[in-house]
């Protein structure tokens, strides 16, 4: 768990939401109104890594299948610079070594895109807390 | 009748008018130098005394030097008042002049001038050159004898030829041959040679001739002179050895260097240049003051052994038997001496040749060995084109029947399953009835259709490939797969990071081979294994199906030659082991940069 976590975050987590689909980023968004503050969206790898770098969110929601950096590479590379920012994966993959990677890559939590409504705001809120989710 | 000819001659000389001869002080006045021969103007003595002796005098004299000759030549003028009318005439001839010094060469000139030495005005001192030791000296002279050394020759020639028996001394009838074989005889007197010497003196030419052809084996001929045959014919005698010389079947000697190379093998040759350099310096001392009669008259003996290289040669004679000190004459050069440096030449063009052949020959063969090469490529070239052809063929058919099949998949599948999703919508919200499990029927469909997407999505690309990589990526494969037939995946050393062409070659590869092993092998069991080294990544596929032709494969179907092109297109290497009955093999290798070896993947 990173140190800089507040009490008020834990309660109410800043979500950086990362999609090259705008419309699965509203539908995101609309799933995470209730329980998080958005605090920034981005529609690529590189849009996202400044994103972060600038906002410092608790959770980064990130898709994998993007046309300049993939999803798993932008995960990374958050951990090589040092951001304490849990990622959940939110992706169409659902094979197993999607899986395997994605906690290589250090991603605490996974979410198939048709189970975004259901699954997606207890991912976050688990992974803000510092516990797995799916993977 | 000769001499009485001579003597009207000079008679209508007499009356010429006399020279107004101005006298001048002795300081300035020139030497004055009579020299008088015995012999006749042409021969070999008179010819090197008139040739030396002018010289020597002027370099003597610093050039002050007024010089004469005359030749009295008794050979042919034998007549007995012939010496009495020469003297009125030289009398008459030199009346106004005063000479210094008279020379006499040849024991007849030395009489003659002590017989009138008195026509000369002033009785100049006398230097004579004489061959006969009996030789009377004149007063107020002085001279030096130089006796013919006929000895010699005969020891030389038995020297040079050891099985001599015979030699033949030829000499003609006037006074000086005959002074000349008198003097062999007397050198000959009680000595002994080991051979025996033939006189053949006045002969007639052609008897001869005749003689000298047909000459007993071990034969020399020793030339005295003949200066006249018994036939009365007059010759030169220098002229007349080469007639000797052509004549004699046997080698020819000689007792005076005048003769040399003139035929005769040599001898022991009395040099006349040194006689007459001797006879010079006797005259410049008198001209200087000295008194002739206190200068005594001495023998000398000028002769030096000489041979005629040629001869030897020609006769056979060894020239290892000639005397030390001997001058060897016209010896001819060797032929490699002579032919040095054409042979040297020669030797350089023919090295230059070789060379210059050498160069054309590896030339040629390097023209044969790049066309030959050539010709291979181009066999290979031909052969590759026609293969890409083929392919090409294949790879336009192959391509079709994909599209077919994705237009099929999307149009009867997805399509007909969006079309029901579209009517059961609108049946929704048209406001008619619909039963509870109506909602869940169309999200069941929504499903398949996104199912069915992302099947054709993946055997169009794998996405997973780009996003998970290769070792990923296969495992994906095999659990895809592995559902009839148990696939095992072995991983090792494999780099972190690959290019992308590289893994999309290495995945394709192995799902073409997975795909024909489980299609027609029958296979039990496959393994796929991938190994990472340090400039390479190997991929093997092994099943142990029924097995397969593989030159017979190459030609059918699109798969195998597919893998090949892809494998070829970066570089790497595909081999195929098969054989029917006992399984295959698929092994690729393709390279990768160090760089990429680096990383290696969990």
């Amino acid at each position: 768990m990173a140190p800089s976590r507040t009490v008020e975050s834990a309660v109410r987590p800043r979500v950086l939401l990362v999609d090259d689909n705008a419309a699965m980023l509203t539908r995101a968004a609309a799933a995470l109104q209730a329980t998080c503050t958005i605090v920034g969206t981005a529609m690529n790898g590189r849009g996202a890594l400044e994103a972060a770098h600038t906002l410092h969110p608790d959770v980064i929601v990130l898709d994998i299948s993007m046309p300049d950096m993939n999803g798993l590479e932008v995960a990374a590379r958050l951990r090589g610079s040092g951001s304490t920012a849990a990622v959940v994966f939110l992706t169409v993959h659902e094979e197993d070594e999607f899986l395997d990677v994605a906690r290589a890559a250090g991603g605490l939590g996974y979410v198939i895109k048709p189970r975004l409504t259901t699954d997606l705001a207890v991912a976050v809120r688990e992974t803000s807390a510092g516990r797995r989710y799916g993977i | 009748m000769r001499a009485a000819l001579l003597i009207a001659s000079l008679l209508c000389l007499a009356p010429a008018p006399a020279r107004p001869a101005a006298p001048k002080p002795d300081s300035e006045r020139q030497t004055q130098v009579l020299v008088i021969y015995a012999t006749r103007r042409d021969a070999q003595l008179a010819v090197v005394g008139e040739r030396d002796l002018p010289r020597l005098f002027e370099d003597g004299l610093d050039g002050r030097l007024d010089y004469y000759t005359e030749f009295i030549d008794p050979g042919r003028f034998e007549e007995s008042d012939y010496q009495e009318a020469l003297g009125a005439f030289l009398q008459k001839k030199y009346e106004d002049h005063r000479f210094d010094l008279i020379v006499a060469i040849g024991d007849e000139a030395v009489d003659f001038v002590r017989r009138y030495r008195r026509v000369f005005p002033g009785a100049p001192p006398l230097v004579y050159s004489g061959a006969s030791r009996r030789l009377r000296r004149p007063v107020n002279s002085t001279g030096i004898i130089v006796e013919p050394n006929l000895w010699d020759t005969v020891t030389l020639a038995k020297t040079l030829d050891p099985q001599l028996t015979r030699l033949f001394a030829v000499s003609g009838l006037d006074s000086g041959p005959r002074a000349l074989e008198k003097v062999l005889r007397e050198q000959l007197a009680g000595r002994d040679p080991g051979i025996e010497i033939v006189y053949l003196t006045g002969l007639t030419t052609a008897a001869l001739s005749e003689r000298l052809a047909t000459l007993p084996p071990h034969s020399a001929v020793y030339y005295l002179s003949v200066s006249r045959d018994s036939a009365g014919e007059y010759f030169h005698p220098l002229q007349y050895i080469e007639r000797v010389v052509a004549a004699a079947n046997a080698p020819t000697y000689s007792w005076v260097d005048s003769t040399m190379g003139l035929g005769v093998v040599g001898g022991s040759l009395k040099s006349q240049t040194a006689q007459v350099k001797a006879v010079a310096n006797l005259g410049l001392s008198v001209l200087r003051g000295q008194p002739a009669d206190f200068i005594t008259v001495t023998v000398r003996d000028f002769n030096v052994v000489q041979v005629d290289w040629r001869q030897l040669q020609h006769w056979g004679l060894s020239e290892s038997r000639v005397p030390a000190g001997a001058i060897v004459l016209y010896r001819e050069p060797s032929p490699w001496v002579r032919y040095r440096s054409y042979v040297v030449g020669a030797f350089v063009v023919l090295l230059a040749q070789t060379a210059l052949i050498a160069g054309l020959l590896v030339q040629r063969r390097r023209r044969r060995r790049a066309e030959d090469s050539l010709v291979e490529s181009e066999a290979q070239l031909s052969a590759s084109y026609r293969r890409i052809r083929d392919l090409g063929a294949r790879l336009l058919k192959a391509q079709d029947s994909e599209r077919s099949f994705i237009a099929r998949e999307l149009h009867d599948d997805i399509g007909q399953q969006l079309a029901l999703i579209e009517m059961d919508v609108k049946l929704l919200g048209s406001g008619h009835d619909v039963d509870t499990g109506f909602a869940g029927a169309i999200l069941e469909r929504v499903q398949s259709v996104a199912r069915s997407l992302r099947e054709l999505s993946h055997r169009l690309h794998p996405a997973r490939l780009r996003l998970i990589g290769l070792v990923a990526a296969l495992k994906g494969l095999q659990a895809e797969m592995s559902h009839s037939v148990p696939i095992s995946f072995t991983h090792e050393n494999v780099p972190a990071s690959l290019p992308a062409e590289l893994t999309v070659c290495l995945f394709r590869v192995a799902q073409e081979a997975l795909n024909n092993a489980l299609k027609y092998s029958g296979a039990v069991h496959v393994s796929v294994t991938l190994t990472g080294q340090s400039d390479s990544v190997a991929l093997s596929i092994l099943d142990d199906g029924a097995g397969f032709d593989v030159a017979a494969a190459w030609g059918k179907g699109i798969g195998l030659a597919t893998m090949r092109e892809r494998v070829e297109a970066i570089g790497g290497t595909l081999m195929i082991h098969s054989t029917p009955g006992d399984g295959t093999r698929v092994d690729v290798t393709v390279p990768i940069s160090a760089k990429e070896a680096g990383a290696i993947a969990v």
